[in-house]
């Protein structure tokens, strides 16, 4: 069993003369067979930690490990030897395939940069696209002559090419129908099933995660402020914050306009350059209390298997 | 009878602040199809002031070009037939300047992309002073207070300081706001709003769709709200007009479509939209599919009949004209056949 | 391709046509004294464009001219835009210090005027054909380097080079097979520019007396037809519109040569 996983993993960027704390301490594994979704809003760390942890960028302090061996080298760049193991499926596929090459190229570049000749590519690119439900002869096509469905199955057509066991997906049904969303999303369970192979879904939308994820880690800020099973946390979210983010969630159901749900989040998550002090969220807490505003809140554990980072999570109780 | 402009109010007796009759968007010839291509195919639409009308669909199903016909936005290129009702008065058969002043005055634009729509070198206010400046006449100290006290109604907090501030200064829900207070500026009855929340955080998006919602209860401004999202549609629609292939197939009070959608294709976007069903243990359920993709307006038969699960020769030959159904229309041979 | 550039090209190929048949078109040394002086064209079929002031073939000057503004333009241009993409290429996906550094010594380079530079190059080292093109080719290099650099800070970013990352490719080969490709495009409008530029630099350091005495170049023509402009204007004009005619001809081909190199967009509809 292959576990990915992010330990104590700090990001700091510079803006002019001041510090972005984009992330901030995380913790986060993905076993082997497993989805994992990692939630939050624009701005709160999760494309920079998932860039992390397949080794796009580097932390400013804390490790990825690999079956427990570190996957970054001292220079932040992956161990030549596990650069196949972990791959990443972007957001956007029309932004993922230069434009100027065939998709087949595209796709058979790991297969080329790992050595394979030229022919055995070609029939290997056929295979791998007819895994992702493509008919190979798009591999002459140029991406744009593709729709973003096609592309983005293309994409993990691409990312599966090198034989990962754990696939770190970003956003990659955001800017997609709601058809072909499901298409995607059942692709990457199928492969799920039939492969074992763990993903790390990073996504803005709670519905699609509560979908899919079989474990969930929410972020606010640069932290992971509420973690665990997936069934627990919906059932009972302890964080304010999870709690207002799945109120905020249309749920299909008409009974928003009649003011049912959860009070409104104030305000907009702050940017990272101003971390407030304290429990970052007190500022947008409906239930922040004194210590909020100067003591901050470590992860702690609840049962079934939760972890939540609030002076607070006591008083949830059940959504109605 | 009391003259309803010295109340400004009669929810009931109120006829469509906007109605659409038979509206049809072709654009013209390019290099990939000689003969054009038809967006939009005869739809008929209406919605009162107070009240929301949500049309869902995905992307190529003529929506934003719909919206678009009705705003006046839409290129040279394109042919737009059928009338457009505002105000009680139809709108396409008068001069372009005329139809381009009521536009103005009758009808407020909401886009997805706030950014795109608010000039990055000018502030918010002068932004907004400008529209009331022209459809107004207002200028100077007393537009700006109407701007401030727009700004404060969309709730923009310390309207006075932010109206200074440059759209880049503003975060994008705040951009969104500022959007929305000029959207309202020249007093208008309908707010057409494309997409208006699907750029926004979630935790923003709530509020901004509360915003929207509070607008038309207290301002009794007409809402049209397109969206590819059936779910945020239900929550804040009075009505939902499913659109597909530029026809309307399915248009009936929110609440009705949500419970029992009549449309096969209907059934499907409920079915891809309601996110919370719980997994049964161990097992991946999968999401549903609808394989194949939206065909061009304009074909034989059903454009649906292609993709739908319940389609008989009927269909494939002879076009369903919206009929109608339980509160409502709907255009299908099978109309609440499928099971969702 | 577009009108202009089909105008473009068949200038350019006229341009490369005479300088490659030179020797067929007007066989013998164009420097021979042929004639009397100061013929005006259109006068002896012998020498349709006249003579200059030492009794020298124009047609002749002009034909092999061509040659020398073809060679100097093509290798002074192609040693600046190798050179300028290497660094810029360098200094933009490298970034940090190795960026610092190589942009420095680019505007150390730049605040020095082209044509000054290469002047100051070709007194200094003597006025050969080859000093000439590396005169032009050092002092025209900083353009296409800073180009480079900046396309390519905004290619690194993108996600299909990170996809490129992500396959396992390293760092130099990413920087030259996936972003450089890239950044290419504007670059070959700037090919046409660079390569009408050193025509320009040459003639004017032909004008000057400074390129090689020994070949014939449209800016020693100018130069030598200076003098007897207000009798015989036509010793100035036909070169000069030589001059004029190349440079616009490799522009109109560079654009259009970038035009084509712009990624297909026809999306699915």
């Amino acid at each position: 069993m292959t576990v990915l996983g992010a330990v104590g993993i700090h990001r700091t960027f510079h803006a002019g003369d001041r510090l972005v704390q984009a992330v901030d301490g995380v913790d986060l594994s993905v076993a082997s067979g497993e989805v994992v979704g990692l939630i939050g809003e624009s701005g709160c760390g999760k494309t920079t930690l998932a860039r992390i942890m397949v080794g796009l960028d580097r932390p400013t302090s804390g490790t990825v490990v690999l079956d427990e061996r570190p996957l970054l080298r001292p220079d932040g760049s992956v161990e030549r030897s596990q650069r196949h193991r972990v791959q990443l499926v972007f957001q956007d596929p029309h932004a993922s395939f230069d434009p100027r090459r065939t998709v087949g190229r595209s796709v058979g570049l790991p297969l080329r940069a790992g050595g394979m000749g030229r022919t055995a590519t070609r029939a290997r690119v056929a295979e791998l696209l007819e895994g992702v439900g493509l008919d190979p002869r798009l591999a002459d096509r140029h991406p744009g002559t593709l729709s973003g469905g096609q592309l983005q199955r293309a994409a993990i057509a691409r990312a599966l090419a090198p034989g990962p066991d754990v696939l770190v997906c970003d956003e990659p049904v955001a800017s997609m129908d709601v058809s072909v969303r499901a298409q995607i999303l059942n692709l990457l369970l199928d492969l799920r099933r039939s492969r074992g192979i763990g993903i790390l879904f990073v996504s803005h939308d709670l519905g699609v995660v509560r979908r899919i994820a079989d474990r969930v880690a929410v972020m606010y800020l640069g932290r992971v402020v509420e973690t665990g099973a997936s069934e627990p946390i919906w059932r009972l979210p302890r964080h304010p914050y999870t709690r207002a983010l799945a109120g905020s969630i249309p749920t299909g159901s008409t009974t928003w306009r009649a003011g049912m749900g959860v009070p409104r989040l104030e305000g907009e998550p702050p940017s990272p350059v101003d971390v407030p002090p304290g429990c970052r969220f007190h500022p947008r807490c409906p239930i922040a209390i004194e210590r909020c505003r100067v003591d901050d809140p470590v992860l702690r554990p609840f049962p079934p298997d939760v972890q939540v980072a609030c002076h607070l999570a006591e008083l949830a109780t059940p959504a109605g | 009878m009391i003259d309803p402009a010295l109340t400004g109010e009669t929810r009931t007796a109120d006829p469509a602040a906007l109605e659409l009759r038979g509206l049809r968007v072709r654009f013209g010839p390019t290099d990939d199809t000689q003969q054009g291509v038809l967006a939009v195919d005869d739809v008929d639409l209406g919605v009162r002031r107070g009240e929301v009308l949500a049309i869902v669909g995905e992307s190529g199903s003529g929506k934003s070009t719909l919206l678009l016909a009705i705003a006046g936005l839409l290129p040279r290129s394109a042919a737009v037939e059928g009338e457009v009702w505002l105000h009680e008065r139809e709108i396409m058969g008068l001069p372009e300047k005329e139809r381009a002043r009521i536009r103005g005055r009758r009808v407020g634009m909401v886009f997805q992309d706030p950014g795109g729509s608010l000039n990055p070198v000018l502030t918010v206010g002068t932004q907004i002073d400008e529209v009331l400046g022209v459809h107004r006449g207002l200028r100077g100290r007393a537009a700006r207070s109407v701007t401030e006290s727009l700004l404060a109604r969309v709730g923009v907090g310390d309207p006075a300081r932010r109206a200074d501030a440059y759209p880049h200064q503003l975060s994008g829900g705040l951009r969104q706001r500022v959007a929305i207070a000029a959207a309202l500026a020249a007093g208008p009855e309908v707010i057409l709003a494309d997409e208006a929340t699907t750029a926004l955080d979630a935790t923003v998006q709530a509020q901004v769709l509360d915003l929207l919602v509070e607008l038309v209860a207290n301002e009794g401004v007409a809402l049209v709200l397109v969206t590819h999202d059936l779910a945020v549609a239900a929550a804040v629609a009075d009505r939902i007009a499913v659109m597909y292939a530029g026809r309307i197939v399915e248009e009936r009070p929110a609440g009705e479509l949500m419970a029992r959608p009549a449309h096969p294709y209907s059934v499907a976007l409920r079915a891809a939209a309601l996110p919370f069903r719980p997994r049964a243990d161990g097992v991946d359920e999968r999401l549903p599919e609808l394989p194949g993709r939206m065909p061009h307006a304009g074909g034989v038969g059903c454009p649906f009949a292609p993709r739908c699960p319940l389609a008989v020769d009927h269909c494939r030959a002879v076009i369903p004209e919206l009929a109608p159904y339980e509160m409502g229309v709907v255009a299908c041979w099978r109309a609440g056949e499928a099971q969702g | 391709m577009t009108r202009s550039g089909w105008i473009g090209a068949i200038g350019l190929g006229v341009l490369v046509g005479v300088a490659l048949l030179a020797p067929v078109l007007a066989p013998g040394d164009p420097l021979d004294i042929v004639a009397r002086a100061l013929l005006p064209p259109f006068t002896d079929p012998r020498f349709p464009l006249g003579t200059d002031t030492l009794g020298r073939d124009v047609l002749a000057q002009v034909i092999h001219g061509a040659r020398v503004s073809l060679i100097v333009g093509i290798a002074a241009a192609t040693g600046a835009i190798l050179v300028g993409a290497a660094v810029g290429t360098l200094a933009g996906f490298l970034g940090g210090r190795v960026d610092s550094v190589l942009m420095r010594v680019t505007e150390a380079f730049q605040t020095v005027p082209t044509f000054l530079l290469a002047l100051a190059l070709v007194s200094a080292f003597g006025a050969s054909l080859a000093n000439v093109v590396l005169a032009i080719a050092i002092s025209s290099w900083p353009a296409t380097a800073r180009l480079v650099r900046a396309e390519v800070l905004s290619l690194r970013q993108r996600e299909y080079v990170d996809a490129a990352r992500m396959a396992g490719l390293g760092p130099i080969a990413v920087a030259f097979r996936e972003v450089l490709p890239g950044a290419l495009q504007p670059v070959a409008a700037l090919v046409g520019i660079t390569v009408g530029a050193a025509i320009l630099v040459e003639s004017a350091l032909a004008f000057l007396g400074l390129s090689d005495a020994n070949l014939v170049s449209w800016g020693g023509m100018i130069a030598d037809g200076r003098s007897v402009i207000r009798t015989l204007p036509s010793l100035v004009v036909i070169p000069g519109v030589c001059v004029a005619l190349a440079i616009l001809s490799v522009s109109l081909v560079g654009d259009a040569a970038a035009a084509r190199l712009a990624p297909q967009r026809q999306h699915a509809t």
